[in-house]
């Protein structure tokens, strides 16, 4: 493994925690802006959650 | 070696700046702000901790195995907690079609009353302002040229010789020249665990404009010629008989009542905003929900999650909805221009006989149901459907909903000037819901 690839694994597991922040807020906003119910939308957290995994998977074969 | 996280710091300095500007403007509305704009404290604070693993990798520096701490998550799940149970607390009574007494529960503390009896000679038009106190008013314009407030002060203490020394630092006053009076309560050292509202009856020239700025309690205005302004919040408030433009601005939890307004009314609720010609007969927003009865047009509303009932009206209707029912029921012929536009919830139109206007419906996620026949053609593409076409030549109606049904159907006019209709609003209900019933 050379220092980019390992700066590339770090990083998106990094910005996993951020974005699944932001994720949530997002959903939480729309809900309350009268948009689609929390409710009914949390399963996209699985899925961007799925991303992320995927994205540290890809950054770790590469 | 990596920087230290400045997040925590910048969060700290948000939180002191919200709770300075709360001291510093007590009528903030924060409880208002935190229940529906939390989510976004979340999303700023994802991404400035984005923003800094960006900046770290840029660097070069060495970059965290998690970017949010497990401090932080607990943090975040109590922010979460904390904004959900505002948010549903606060839409509470509007959700659950139920009032909960809030914001003036006194807990340990008795009532003394003191009694108000003050008057001011005033000129026939005088500019009144009622300052901000807690409690109830009712404002009456009468043939005299005096300003009269009567009914009493309530002092909630722990005592009664506390309660007689918060009475004797405070008294509702007068104040003011003939043509420009100020009501208000004056304290001289405010304590927070005294609590001093008042009942007041407040008796004033027809003529008077009223501007009352209210904090809790009940309003009730009645028979003036001059304009009328309330805002800051409160609980219900009642207007009938104004002659002058009513505007109505503030979060207010209770029911509004307007009755015989003969200029036009503008409402800037929470989640309801409108703007009316005239309402001859009666229009009541309770627990959101909007109802009118005989009222003149243009009428714009906007409302976000409320059901609407409009009977009676004439001249133009814009309706925009976010979520909930409408039933629209125009008060005479020729039909006026109606723009109705939805994003979910059922749309229910009843249309005079021999109504004259072209139509043109669509909801992307539901149906529509025409019964009222003439020369209008249903579409269906995918689950989009369309209603469309003319009966006769007359104004347009157009309805856009992406969730919900629409129906169209024949109802009987308020009062046509071309043909004898029933006498009062109640009948033309009883009718159109017997012609519905029948069909």
């Amino acid at each position: 493994m050379n220092p980019t690839q390992s700066r590339t694994q770090t990083f998106a597991g990094a910005a996993r925690g951020p974005v699944m922040m932001i994720v949530v807020g997002v959903l939480f906003a729309v809900d309350h802006a009268s948009g689609p119910n929390i409710a009914r939308t949390w399963p996209v957290i699985l899925v961007a959650l799925g991303g992320m995994k995927l994205w540290e998977y890809g950054a770790r074969k590469s | 070696m990596r920087d230290r996280s400045i997040v925590g710091p910048l969060l700290l300095m948000g939180l002191g700046a919200v709770l300075l500007a709360r001291n510093l403007y007590p009528e903030l509305p924060l409880g208002e702000y935190i229940s529906n704009y939390w989510p976004y404290l979340l999303i700023l604070w994802g991404l400035m901790r984005l923003g800094e693993v960006v900046a770290w990798s840029a660097k070069g520096d060495p970059l965290p195995s998690r970017g949010v701490s497990g401090g932080e998550w607990v943090l975040i799940v109590f922010l979460i907690l904390l904004g959900s149970g505002v948010h549903a607390t606060r839409n509470f009574p509007r959700n659950f079609n139920v009032r909960v007494p809030w914001g003036d529960v006194d807990i340990f503390t008795e009532h003394y009353d003191y009694p108000v009896a003050l008057d001011h000679t005033a000129a026939k038009t005088p500019q009144i302002t009622i300052e901000d106190f807690r409690g109830d008013i009712t404002v009456k314009g009468d043939g005299d040229n005096m300003v009269k407030l009567t009914g009493h002060k309530s002092i909630g203490a722990m005592t009664k010789e506390s309660a007689d020394a918060s009475n004797n630092a405070s008294a509702f006053e007068i104040t003011g020249d003939e043509n420009n009076l100020t009501i208000r309560l004056r304290e001289e050292r405010p304590r927070p665990q005294v609590r001093i509202s008042g009942v007041l009856e407040l008796s004033v020239p027809k003529g008077a404009s009223v501007r009352a700025t209210r904090r809790s309690g009940n309003l009730r205005m009645n028979g003036l010629d001059g304009a009328v302004r309330v805002e800051g919040r409160g609980s219900d408030i009642d207007l009938e008989a104004i002659n002058g433009p009513v505007t109505v601005d503030g979060a207010f939890t209770g029911s509004l009542r307007a009755r015989s307004l003969s200029k036009p009314m503008n409402y800037k609720g929470r989640n309801t905003q409108f703007t009316v010609e005239k309402i001859p007969g009666e229009l009541t927003v309770d627990s959101g929900d909007l109802t009118a009865s005989d009222i003149v047009g243009p009428m714009a509303v906007t409302s976000r999650s409320n059901d609407l009932r409009l009977t009676g009206f004439t001249n133009s209707l814009n309706v925009t909805l976010q979520r909930g029912d409408l039933h629209v029921e125009p008060g005479n012929l020729p039909l006026a221009p109606m723009h109705i536009r939805s994003r979910s919830g059922d749309i229910q139109v009843v249309l005079p006989e021999g109504a004259q206007f072209t139509m043109d419906a669509s909801t992307d996620s539901g149906d529509i149901s025409n019964n009222f026949g003439g020369g209008l053609q249903l579409e269906e593409r995918g689950r989009r459907k369309t209603l469309k076409g003319a009966a006769g030549s007359g104004a347009a109606i157009e309805i856009e909903t992406s969730r919900g049904d629409i129906s169209i159907s024949k109802g009987s006019l308020l009062s046509a000037p071309t043909t004898a209709g029933p006498s009062s609003s109640k009948d033309v209900v009883k009718k159109s819901v017997l012609e519905k019933v029948e069909q």
